[in-house]
């Protein structure tokens, strides 16, 4: 199986206050991957090293084969962070105009956008359910809308894996269980990697083929871990107090 | 021909407020998006100490600006880097270091000189042959750069975080853009004034932000706004002989309030037509 993340020997503090200690892990193609752990245990953190958006005190990071500080193939790597849905909504953006500029790297610069570019843009947009939505401004959607757009605009890259960053924050129950089923479509259908923080323990047990439980500065991962393994595990995290409810998405 | 185009200084001012008509709202909506409003002031303090610099070397004012903007536009995006958690304090330190080295050259220009008030308020009849030439020639190449780079603009006003993992040059677009806004405010002083030249990259965009559906009709009716205001501003104030950079603007004003009005009005239509 192709490997499309390996992590090694990962080591990363904000200047003396270690935040990562020597954690390795490996994602590969079609691998849901859940990442749980309590606030503060590094779980953003470590998205972004894998994003370079931060440089690690130690280790090494491969994306796609190839050593992130060479990396260069970014359309290939999709990333919904926490704040793709706390963006300015008075911006005079429509759908199809937020999606299309991630193909604007892959045009390049100088150059204007066609209509296979365009093509693409209201193909992700069927693909996510939103193509009635098109002309509408960003901001006049609804939560969850707004975060599948931020899907379609990751889609229309076509990418390899994606990193979502807690993207249900401040989206209603009903819009959470559509998101996920199609995240999971994505991942199932797709084949598109997925590596998913989030505090929904429920979709971690019934979504993912592995996860990855950080706490007290390291990374442990399980691979399809039972309901009583991910009890255990999340009770050694989070403290002995914590019981696991499960609900169906 | 009607009387205000038999003037050759009145056809050089049209020619070069035609241009910034298009300049200002095309560097504008991306200063407005991007949360950066106040650079244009900062630029244009900045702009008044190279005015001076040139009255004073008795050289030209419109390139010793050029010099101090750009210079100035440089000096905030390398201190933006120094105070990343506080990005305006760079451009209030430009803005307070352009106003100081300003203040202290009109001191030394003994009498105040008649042509500077003319680069303060805007003045129709001081656009020279020579000024004209330089306008259109850096014109052409920042509207055209402004929209060669349009796109990448546009995806890093929305969010410049997404747009730099998907592998857009963030900090050479950047400085590439601060670079714009410092030739944009020296080709506008001589129309608009020094004082109002942010004003004029503002409030036509402002304008239509409250009309627009999408990013190209707003980009659309910014500049159709500033045309009106600056085509509109200096045949007024040739009849009324009136500031030419304070006529612009209030017609700015009145454009925006229209706009408010209007939406206004709509939006009694449309509940009326509800009930």
């Amino acid at each position: 199986m192709n490997k499309i993340l390996e992590v090694n020997n990962l080591t990363f503090a904000y200047d003396k206050n270690l935040i990562l200690d020597n954690i390795s892990f490996e994602i590969n193609e079609g691998d849901f991957a859940g990442i749980v752990g309590p606030n503060g245990s590094g779980k953003s953190t470590l998205i972004k090293l894998i994003l370079g958006l931060l440089k690690p005190v130690k280790g090494t990071i491969k994306l796609l084969g190839k050593d992130i500080n060479s990396f260069n193939e970014w359309s290939k790597i999709g990333y919904i962070s926490q704040k793709a849905a706390s963006f300015n909504t008075s911006f005079p953006a429509t759908v199809e105009e937020t999606i299309a500029a991630n193909l604007y790297p892959q045009i390049g610069l100088f150059k204007r956008i066609k209509k296979e570019d365009m093509k693409k843009v209201h193909d992700v947009l069927k693909v996510v359910g939103m193509e009635d939505y098109s002309k509408q401004l960003i901001g006049n959607l609804s939560g969850g809308q707004q975060q599948k757009v931020f899907i379609a605009r990751t889609l229309v890259s076509s990418p390899k894996i994606m990193f979502l960053d807690e993207p249900t924050v401040g989206i209603d129950n009903k819009s959470q269980e559509n998101f996920y089923e199609l995240i999971y479509k994505l991942n199932t259908s797709m084949n598109i990697s997925i590596v998913m923080i989030s505090h929904d323990i429920g979709v971690m047990t019934e979504k993912a083929n592995k996860v990855l439980c950080m706490g007290n500065k390291k990374l442990i991962m399980h691979t399809n871990p039972s309901n009583t393994k991910i009890t255990e595990i999340l009770s050694e995290i989070y403290g002995d107090k914590m019981h696991l409810l499960l609900h169906h998405h | 021909m009607p009387e205000i185009l038999q003037y050759a200084f009145m056809q050089r001012a049209i020619i070069a407020g035609i241009i910034i008509g298009f300049l200002c709202p095309l560097i504008g909506i991306f200063i407005v998006l991007r949360r950066m409003s106040l650079i244009g002031d900062s630029l244009s303090h900045v702009a008044l100490s190279g005015v001076v610099t040139g009255i004073l070397l008795k050289t030209s004012p419109l390139i010793m600006t050029l010099i101090f903007s750009i210079t100035a536009a440089l000096g905030i995006e390398k201190l933006r880097k120094s105070y990343e958690k506080y990005a305006e304090l760079a451009i209030s330190i430009i803005m307070s270091a352009g106003m100081a080295i300003a203040v202290i050259l009109i001191s030394l220009v003994k009498s105040i000189n008649i042509d500077l008030f003319g680069y303060l308020f805007g003045n129709i009849t001081t656009v020279l042959p020579q000024d004209l030439w330089i306008i259109i020639g850096l014109g052409i190449i920042v509207i055209s750069s402004i929209f060669l780079i349009y796109k990448e603009l546009f995806y890093m006003s929305f969010d410049e975080e997404a747009a730099s993992l998907a592998g857009i040059p963030i900090k050479a677009i950047n400085i590439y853009f601060v670079i714009l806004i410092a030739i944009t405010i020296t080709l506008s002083m001589r129309i608009v004034g020094i004082l109002l030249i942010s004003s004029l990259m503002i409030l036509p965009v402002a304008s239509s932000l409250q009309i627009g559906k999408s990013f190209k009709e707003v980009t659309f009716l910014s500049i159709i706004f500033a045309q009106i205001s600056v085509i509109l501003g200096i045949i007024v104030s040739y009849y009324f002989e009136l500031a030419s950079g304070g006529t612009i603007v209030l017609i700015s004003v009145i454009i925006l309030l229209s706009v408010f009005a209007f939406k206004s009005i709509r939006k009694l239509k449309n509940r009326h037509s509800y009930h």
